[in-house]
This record gives C-alpha cells, structure tokens and sequence, in this order.
C-alpha cells in the first residue's frame, strides 16, 4: 500500500464511519488530526501535510468514503487545513428527488458502481456503506446493457449472484466479514469446473456439460464470499483463436473490431468493459498475460504450483497455471490471496506457504534490479511492434526514475522457447483430447482442430528435446535470477489486431515473449504501461523467482502508481 | 517433396489414430513445414547437460 492508500484509509476508519455510523450527515476532518493520529500509531513515518491534504481532498478518497466535494478552510497546507464535507447520500436525500432517481442518475450510480475496484468495493462492503446487492445489480444491468456488443459472456447467472449476493449482505450485517472478496463480483473463464453450472470450454465437444463439483479455485472464490456473475468466452479448448465450434468470441472494449487476444478472451474484456471486477483465466503459453496486455488489465500467471489446476479443464499439464485478471494490482493480489495454496486433489500443487500478499505491496522499487534480455524481447526486427518498444523503454525509464536498477542480461537459450513451448503443448494437448479427436472430430472447431492435429505430428523425439530445452531454458533463468531481482520486457509481441487480421500460421513465425514463464513456471505479471496511437493498450510483463509473486506484484504496483493508466476506462 | 511430405502426415496421423482426409492433410501441409523448420533449431541445440527435469533448483528462493 502506498502512504496514500494508508491516510485513505485511516481517515475513512477513524472520522468518516464514526461520523456516519452516529447519523451525521457531515463530516469535518483536519489534517493535523490525521497525521497526528497516524504518527502515533506508526502508519506516518513523519508529518508530510502535503501529502495528507492531498490525500484527502482527492477524487479517489471521495469517491471511497462516499463524500461531496470538501470546502476547505484554513491555509491550502499544513495542520490546519480543514476540510468540510457532506455525505454523498445525504445531499442526494435532501433533493426534491429523493427516493427516485432519474435514470441518468441511475446509470451514472451504476457506472460508478462497476468502475470501482475489488479493494474499494471491499471496504465500502465491509463498513456496511455498499451492498452487495446493489453492487451486484449494478454489474447485471450492465452486462445486460453491453455485453451484447463485447461477447465477453457466455453464460450469465443472474439468479444465483443475486441469491449469493443476498447472503453476503446477511452475513456482513450479521458481523460475518469474510475478506476482501466478500460480496464482490467476479465471473470466470469457461474451464473452470463449476458445479451444477454448463462448463464447456467453449467447445461443441463439451456443449451439454455440467460438472457436479467445483474447481478447487471456484471452491476457493464461493468460500471468500465472492458472487459469480458468470462464466466467459475463450478461445476453444485454450488453444484455437477467435474462431470456436461453440458461442460468439468476446471483442476487445477498447475498440469492438479488434480480438482481444487469448485464450482468456472474456476475462480480459469482461474486467476492461467493468461487467466483473475481477475474473480467473488460464495461461499454458500467455492466455492470462495476453488478453490482459491487449484489454489493458493486470493479469498474474502465478509460479507453477501456486495455484491448483483441479477441476480446470487442461490444456497442457506441465505448462497449465491458473490466475488472476483484475483492473489493478492490489485487486489481483486480493484474488491470488484467496485461490493461492496447497491442494491434495492437485499433485502439482505446491506446499510452499502463502506470504500476505496486499500487506507486502509498498510501492517500492528503490534498489530493485531489473534484468532486460534485450536480445530476445527487445527486437524490431523479429516482429516486436515500434510502439509497443517505446512504451516499454518508457515505463522502464520510469521504474529507473523511482530508484529500480536496471541491467542487460542474456538468455542465450531463449532461441528455443518458442519451438519448445509449441512442441510440448500440443504434444500434451493432443494426448488429452486425442479420443473425441478419433471419435468426434467434427465438434471441434477449425482453428482448434488444426491445432490438435499438429500437436498428433511431433515424434517422441521431438518431444524429449522440447523437456531438455526447457531444461537449459530454467538453468539458464535460474543463473539469471541470481543477479536480478525481476525480469521486465512487453508482455506481447503487437498490440490486438483486427479480426480480420488473424493469421495462426503467420503466428508461428512470430517469438513468443509469455511462453518461456510457463516453461519456466516462473511467475509473471502483464501491467498496463501505455497505449498506441489508435487508442490500444500496451503491457508491460514482469517476471521473477519461484514462488516470489510478492516482488513481482510489488514492481508492478510501484510502475502502476507511477503512471496511473488504470485512470483511464474504454468507452463503450 | 510435397508428396513425401503427404505420406509423412499421413503416417503420423494414422499412428496417432486418426484418419485424416486429403483435403484435412492438404491443410496442415504449411504447417508441418513451418514446424519442421523450427524443429531444426531445436535439434541442433547442445543439449548435452540437460535431462528431462521438473523441479526448481534448490538454490532458488522467494528470499
């Protein structure tokens, strides 16, 4: 948490619910009294009365608690400066249409609503000011309102996030908080098992099914108390493209004519649309990291074993990792916190203990060391986009300027990434659905079923070299990580090109920046760092050591509120 | 070329199961090519060292 963050909160704590909570209707807050209060509970390491005014009379701690417009009294800085507010509810109260808003009040509220974070909405649920009914209301008519135009749902469960949400408000009236997920609305790729609900990986082979259990993670989210709105598009099986056997394929928000990427295609634009606050996705050679780079979101491939695989339909074993997609990075640690963790339905499930991850986010990069395989990742010539290269040299200025170290380092064994990441996944993709392949080819959808067939062609040979590259490829990581600290380089090689532009054989000739951290099963984070002159977002991905998600999120979180693109929304 | 290029597609498909029809083989032609191009790079690779291993090397840490 940024020292922002933490005035927010203590003056959200300390003066806003008190004064709410004993029926005012306003609220006075004093700088001098909430630094003061903070340097003595040791949250302020010395009265800085710049950054407690701005703090408080920004739109951000407004929008949180709740709050009008402040009139300030006293000087513009110091202890004295006083800031008078009114309760959002109160003004709306006392004007003459109170009790019935007009619809644009209505659809602003919503839209407020749906453009909050999972941080912010957990906090306005946990102190009884946001009900989780509403917000969930608010997150239907929405859907219901756009997403006939993004695709990003193929499956709505209006019903049952209405009864969840019902019981989530019950619970947190009752005193019953059960964490930052409570009442919050999320939705999920369509792998992910959900019991009693269709799940069909977005495949005419999986059409009619419906699992009778949970994934583990799904598990996991229903007993953080979130509320699923529903299950998304993807690309079949997480492997075809934007053309499936089964259902639309989800449009990018930011401009409806272009993919979103994939596989995660409708976690990445259902969280850009704000029709979810946050979504799960999967990612085998970039699908978490992709979408979310192209939909301009936070998305978190986390270390291999992290998080358990059960009851997520696979698509390679030893490459599958399930993850966060979210608008911010704080969000993205509230989700791993809740999905992270041993699993004994999971053998791959590691048993390494899970650190508190929101609590370890300081927005500090000062003495960080980023490691750049420029070679790899940096190069124009192999089809990386001009743009996209400048933003990312931009934001790693940016992480210079706020004391990151950075330094050219070689990965020779990069070469074979790509190769080796291709053989290994369709070798095991194609093991695992080679009997409806034989049984019932036809159900499966073009672009998937070449894909398949390819993965039937490899020789066993072929696939050993794969395993012994991926081998080197870790060694050589691994040498690497003993001199830095994380790895930054783009997220994808283009940003989201039109549909019409989709070319799976031209893509092979094209390197693959996500798929060496699934070879790797190093943990990876896709962060918005900018956007192309058409108006498209750029990511830039963050890599680190085994099972340290922390410093990951960490530099990822420092460059996010740096330079604050989360600000910025599509249109739609 | 191409026709040996066919029979091999033909072949491994067959062994994988699969009944592939002329016009299904016939697709997956530039693809098998594109592949196989790559695969030179992956064959030629030294990798001498390297087993086939899962696990993290025990000097890695979160520290």
């Amino acid at each position: 948490m940024t020292q922002a963050d933490n005035i927010r909160e203590y003056a959200l704590r300390n003066f806003v619910e008190p004064a709410r909570s004993e029926g005012r209707t306003e609220v006075t807050i004093r700088a001098g009294d909430v630094a003061t209060g903070m340097l003595a509970a040791g949250l302020l390491p010395a009265a800085n009365f710049p950054n407690v005014c701005q703090s408080l009379q920004g739109k951000k701690f407004r929008r949180l608690a709740e709050l009008e417009e402040p009139r300030r009294t006293g000087p513009r800085q110091g202890p004295n400066t006083t800031y008078h507010y009114v309760f959002t509810a109160a003004r709306r109260a006392s004007s003459p249409r109170a009790g019935a808003m007009t619809d644009g009040a209505a659809s602003r509220r919503r839209n407020e609503l749906c453009s909050l974070t999972i941080r912010e909405s957990g906090l306005l649920i946990s102190s009884g000011q946001l009900s989780p009914v509403e917000l969930t209301k608010a997150f239907l008519e929405r859907i219901e309102e756009i997403d006939g135009r993004v695709q990003s749902y193929v499956t709505v469960m209006a019903d049952e996030a209405l009864a969840q949400a019902r019981v989530a408000e019950a619970e947190v009236l009752q005193g019953l908080y059960r964490g930052p997920l409570h009442g919050i609305p999320i939705a999920l790729k369509d792998l992910y098992d959900t019991k009693g609900v269709r799940t069909t990986g977005q495949s005419k082979v999986l059409e009619h099914r419906v699992p009778t259990e949970d994934a583990t993670t799904t598990a996991r989210l229903k007993e953080g108390g979130s509320v699923l709105l529903g299950k998304l598009a993807m690309h079949e099986f997480a492997l075809g493209g934007p053309k499936t056997s089964l259902f639309e394929q989800a449009r990018n928000p930011w401009n409806l004519d272009h993919v979103t990427g994939g596989s995660s295609s409708g976690s990445g634009a259902a969280v850009a649309a704000a029709t979810c606050m946050g979504s799960l996705g999967s990612d085998t050679g970039g699908s978490i990291r992709g979408p979310s780079s192209l939909c301009g979101i936070v998305g978190l491939k986390p270390t291999y074993g992290r998080v358990s695989r059960y009851g997520v339909i696979p698509l390679s074993w030893s490459l599958d990792h399930c993850g966060p997609m979210t608008w911010t990075v704080e969000d993205t640690a509230l989700m791993l916190q809740v999905i992270a963790g041993p699993d004994p339905k999971d053998p791959s499930a590691s048993q390494a203990p899970v650190p508190d991850y929101l609590s370890q986010l300081r927005g500090d990069v000062k003495g960080m060391v980023i490691g750049m395989p420029r070679h790899y990742f940096f190069d124009t010539e192999s089809g990386l986009d001009p743009e996209t290269l400048e933003a990312v040299d931009k934001a790693l200025a940016d992480l210079e300027a706020l004391g990151a170290r950075l330094e050219e380092v070689e990965i020779p064994s990069l070469a074979y990434a790509g190769i080796s990441n291709t053989v290994i996944m369709l070798s095991e993709a194609f093991a695992y659905h080679r009997d409806n392949m034989v049984s019932q080819p036809q159900n499966f959808g073009d672009m998937v079923r070449t894909r398949f067939y390819q993965g039937a062609l490899f020789t066993a040979h072929d696939y050993i070299q794969a395993q012994r590259a991926r081998s080197l490829l870790k060694r050589e990581f691994a040498e690497t990580l003993q001199r830095v600290d994380v790895i930054a380089c783009p997220t994808s090689v283009t940003p989201a090109s039109r549909f019409e532009d989709v070319d799976p054989l031209a893509a092979l000739g094209r390197p693959s920046y996500s798929a060496p951290f699934n070879q790797t099963g190093l943990p990876a984070i896709s962060v918005p760092c900018g956007f192309t002159g058409a108006g498209l977002p750029i990511g830039l991905q963050i890599a680190g050591k085994p099972f340290d998600e922390t410093t990951v999120m960490n530099a990822a979180y420092a460059y996010q509120q740096h330079a604050g693109w989360f600000e910025r929304r599509p249109q739609l | 070329m191409e026709e040996n290029i066919t029979d091999a597609i033909r072949l491994l498909s067959q062994r994988a199961g699969l009944s592939l029809s002329d016009e299904e083989i016939e697709k997956l032609i530039p693809f098998y090519e594109r592949n196989k191009e790559r695969l030179e790079t992956l064959h030629s690779a030294d990798l001498t060292r390297e087993e086939v291993a899962g696990i993290f090397p025990p000097q890695w840490s979160a520290g």
